[in-house]
């Protein structure tokens, strides 16, 4: 297929555009599910395509097909071109890719294909029957495992030519509690670019058990406090602040279109010295993990808040050329049929030096917010919104009553701001970012547990 | 194509029952998608996509396996052949699997899912498409347009099965996401709009534009909302879909009902809502984004009232879950989605609505907003949606107008409009007459009683 792809970049070379690549993709997924101790589904995909990509007076065509004949390939790579043809206002922008050759493998231990399927099937079966052996009062106990096995080639017209794979891997528990017309759920989830030695890692009794109790102890939670609070929000929560408010508006695009609240405000002060927040697609196992991106780009660390102070944005080829900086492998595409856009990797701040205790004893009143359950990026107006499936009062440097799901909210350079106690205890969770509602992408978010000042609602 | 998907299914269902098979459900598909991306006002990116695929499900006694796959050569079906069967021999047995679908011939006519016009456009007209939103949006100054998104996908499947099962049909669909924003004075305010269609002809591209500029404007004068205080809200239909497809959709599910998580499990032919909402589940519904005569198992789509002046009527169900209720499949057995065609052969069956209606009342939004003393009108949440198992909700208000003696008042924005969306629906104000499509409902603006709103 590498051959192909190289054939067909020369083929588009010579119809008259200025950049072009081609990427052949193909994923193997398989998907168990598990509900109240029975399978529900197991399912296995394949899908291979691939996608051509051309670049002319500043503008883009994409064809993609899943027909991989050389005469289909030459038609779709032949629409592209007349795509990229068919704009007006002509940009003058001259991308210029990091040239790489290269194969790479990931390093994992156990290869997810070649545990047998029974293996996978009893593990997940017992992580679901420990939900419910934990307490009556859990109804529904689900259990959802996925392995993801994408092996990517890419050639462009400046001399790139690689071939690597990702292999991602997760499993999620979700059990949901009753009581007296009250419903309750709660979550586990492991997930990262790793082999099974990822699912070995779970023990099945005890996490299903953990999570089933969380369920059940939240059917008594009490109704949350609401206002402006001192809180401090775990390093789930804190993922959240890092990727969807300050992430998504720190993708170059948005600047470069002036979308962000963060267009202009390098080298200004973003948060108290304690806020330092990065980009890095190079972190060993971790879900947002890759070598490289849609577009060939290596991966790298992007420093974006260094101690308070506002440093730089993460790039594709494009926004790259047009700020006339490196492209940092932020280039991603959610599959072949898909556009580039600048997405983020592995969003996260870095830890501190408190442990949680010291935070909480140290709090007079305040609020523990504990994982998070959903996000929404505000790029243009810089809002934070998170809703917490949990929390706990805390009272006279003590946790005190479990409270049930709540909303945080506000200005996320308010919160920033307020940051005054960062532990050293540090997370980070797996999971998939849209942008504009769609294109998800595998990525990572987390960072340590951090106490500012938050608005509180919702409960 | 219907001919080649044929054929990939006459193939697959062939070899799954040679090797070993009970029984077989083959589901093949054409896809094909443009998108064409308009950034910093003018049309940027364009792509074209075409997919070709299959979604096998084989059943050995009470053993069921799923493998979906693109489909380029006939190596490509006896892989997927070969893999589900193994998956299948392996799979514990589902006590609760019982069978795949009966035939059932669909009769009736399905209108307005088809646009052939929609087919033969030409890139650069679709270019001057959008470069006409960007323009009637920008008209005026002060708007500029970042982002948008006009995608427009064709699909033709094919759904047979080893019981007789043997139905196919072709859809179009249109999709138009775009955000402008304004600055004035050191102030920002982003607009949304979006639109969901089957046709092209069904979309006023000039109302379009001018709802983006209108949208946008009204949130650059948007002031922080400071307070805390419970008063009347009006949620109009594009924020108020996200609440009820996470809610009410989830509680009506046969599945869910099964899985006794559905608040609503115990509840058929009680009141569940005010009685001025009437919601109906309509897999027929004209220009419906999932109308169809069959579901994607291939069993006839109904039209079937869920709620009736508040009383649970109804729980919708595919195939499997109406074995494990013991009652028959009302057509809800779905893998298509709203807003893209891409690759619907990858999914497995879901029981989920089909396209909803919301029955309008008789007040018109600005008789609505006048018979209200003080209250909030909702124009565009963070991201609307409400707790499935118990309807909470505490969204952040993106943009907002306060009512004040009956008339448009303040702009607000980051505000935390909070409730219970179950609650909620049991005190309904007012209904609006005039209905939106979004997504796969048709719902007009609803006015409810009383919800928190909190500031900073």
């Amino acid at each position: 297929m590498l051959d192909t792809l190289e054939k067909l970049v020369d083929y588009v070379r010579k119809l008259g555009v200025d950049y072009c690549d081609a990427r052949f993709e193909r994923r193997e997924t398989l998907q168990i599910s598990t509900a109240n101790g029975s399978i529900r589904a197991i399912s296995r995909n394949v899908r291979s395509g691939v996608s051509v990509r051309t670049f002319l007076n500043g503008h883009w065509g994409y064809a993609s097909s899943t027909e991989l004949s050389w005469e289909t390939l030459k038609s779709a790579a032949e629409k592209a071109v007349k795509i990229a043809k068919s704009f007006k206002n002509e940009r003058k922008i001259d991308l210029n890719p990091i040239v790489v050759e290269k194969k790479y493998k990931p390093p994992i231990k156990i290869d997810p294909r070649e545990i047998d399927l029974k293996e996978k099937i009893d593990l997940l079966l017992e992580l679901d029957k420990a939900q419910r052996k934990a307490d009556n009062r859990i109804v529904n106990s689900n259990v959802r495992y996925r392995e993801l096995y994408t092996n990517y080639m890419l050639v462009n017209s400046k001399g790139s030519k690689i071939e690597w794979t990702e292999i991602r891997i997760g499993i999620v528990a979700v059990p949901v509690s009753f009581e007296a017309g009250k419903m309750q759920s709660s979550y586990f989830v492991k997930s990262g670019t790793r082999g099974y030695e990822l699912i070995k890692e779970v023990d099945p009794n005890v996490e299903g058990e953990k999570v089933a109790k969380e369920a059940v102890e939240l059917l008594s939670a009490e109704k949350p406090p609401g206002g402006y609070l001192t809180v401090i929000v775990d390093p789930d929560i804190a993922g959240l602040l890092a990727h969807e408010v300050m992430g998504h508006a720190s993708e170059a695009d948005e600047i470069v279109k002036k979308r962000s609240f963060l267009t202009g405000i390098v080298g200004e002060k973003v948060g108290s010295e304690l806020v330092t927040m990065v980009d890095d697609g190079t972190i060993p196992g971790a879900h947002g993990t890759i070598p490289f991106d849609s577009e060939g780009t290596p991966s790298s660390r992007t420093v974006i808040i260094e101690n308070g102070v506002y440093k730089g944005y993460m790039h594709n080829l494009e926004t790259a050329a047009m700020m006339n900086v490196k492209p940092t492998g932020n280039g991603r595409a959610q599959d072949y049929n898909r556009r580039v856009w600048v997405r983020m990797t592995n969003t996260f701040f870095e830890k501190g030096d408190w442990s949680l205790e010291e935070i909480i004893s140290e709090t007079k009143e305040g609020l523990l917010a504990m994982k998070a359950l959903e996000g929404m990026e505000d790029p243009v107006g810089g809002g934070f919104e998170a809703r917490a499936l949990k929390g706990y009062i805390i009272k006279k440097g003590e946790r005190k009553a479990l409270v049930r799901s709540f909303t945080l909210t506000g200005k996320a350079l308010d919160i920033l701001k307020t940051v005054d106690a960062v532990s050293k205890d540090f997370e980070l969770q797996g999971g998939y970012c849209g942008k504009g509602e769609e294109d998800f992408v595998p990525v990572s978010t987390g960072g340590p547990y951090m106490r500012a000042k938050i608005l509180i609602g919702g409960g | 194509m219907l001919e080649n998907l044929m054929k990939i299914s006459v193939e697959a269902l062939k070899l799954a029952s040679r090797q070993g098979a009970d029984q077989v459900e083959v589901f093949t598909a054409y896809t094909r998608t443009r998108n064409i991306y308009v950034e910093n006002s003018v049309p940027h990116l364009s792509t074209n996509n075409i997919s070709i695929g299959i979604g096998l499900k084989c059943a050995i006694g009470k053993r069921v396996g799923f493998t979906a796959s693109t489909v380029f050569s006939k190596k490509d079906i006896e892989r997927v052949v070969e893999e589900c069967i193994s998956i299948t021999k392996v799979s514990p047995e589902d006590p609760n699997f019982e069978s795949l679908p009966d035939p059932r011939k669909p009769s009736g006519t399905v209108k307005n899912v088809y646009d052939e016009d929609l087919i033969e456009m030409e890139e650069s007209k679709l270019l001057k498409v959008a470069d006409k939103i960007v323009k009637t949006a920008e008209k005026g100054g002060k708007v500029k347009v970042l982002n948008g998104l006009m995608r427009l996908g064709e699909f033709t499947f094919h759904i047979t099965n080893s019981l007789g099962v043997d139905q196919d049909h072709k859809g179009t669909l249109v999709f138009l996401h775009f955000s402008a924003k304004a600055g004035e004075n050191g102030r920002v305010g982003e607009g949304v709009e979006k639109a969901y269609s089957t046709t092209l002809k069904n979309i006023d591209f000039d109302k379009f534009g001018k709802e983006l500029r209108r949208k946008t404007l009204t949130a650059l004068k948007a002031e922080l909302y400071k307070g805390k205080e419970e008063m009347p809200v009006i949620i109009v239909p594009v924020e108020l879909q996200g609440l009820f497809d996470s809610t009410v959709a989830f509680a009506i599910s046969g599945e869910h009902v099964n899985k006794q998580r559905s608040p609503w499990k115990d509840k058929l032919n009680e009141k569940v809502a005010s009685e001025s909402l009437t919601i109906v589940d309509d897999g027929r519904m004209p220009g419906g984004i999932l109308s169809a005569l069959i579901d994607d198992e291939g069993v006839p789509t109904e039209t079937k009232t869920v709620i009736e002046r508040g009383v649970l009527k109804n729980f919708i169900y595919d195939t499997y879950n109406a074995y494990i209720a013991d009652t028959e499949s009302t057509g809800n057995g779905y893998r298509r989605s709203t807003r893209t065609v891409e690759e619907i052969f990858m999914r497995p069956v879901s029981c989920t609505v089909s396209n909803v209606e919301i029955k309008p009342g008789n007040k018109s939004l600005e008789d609505m907003i006048n018979e209200i003393d003080k209250g909030c009108l909702v124009e565009k949440f963070a991201a609307p949606s409400a707790d499935p198992f118990t309807g909470t909700f505490g969204l952040e208000v993106r943009c907002a107008t306060l009512i004040e003696n009956g008339s448009l008042g303040k702009p607000i924005r980051h505000a935390l409009l909070s409730g219970n969306f179950y609650e909620a629906i049991k005190n309904i104000l007012m209904i609006g007459k005039e209905q939106e499509l979004i997504e796969n409902m048709k719902l007009p603006p609803i006015a409810f009683e009383k919800l928190e709103l909190i500031g900073q």
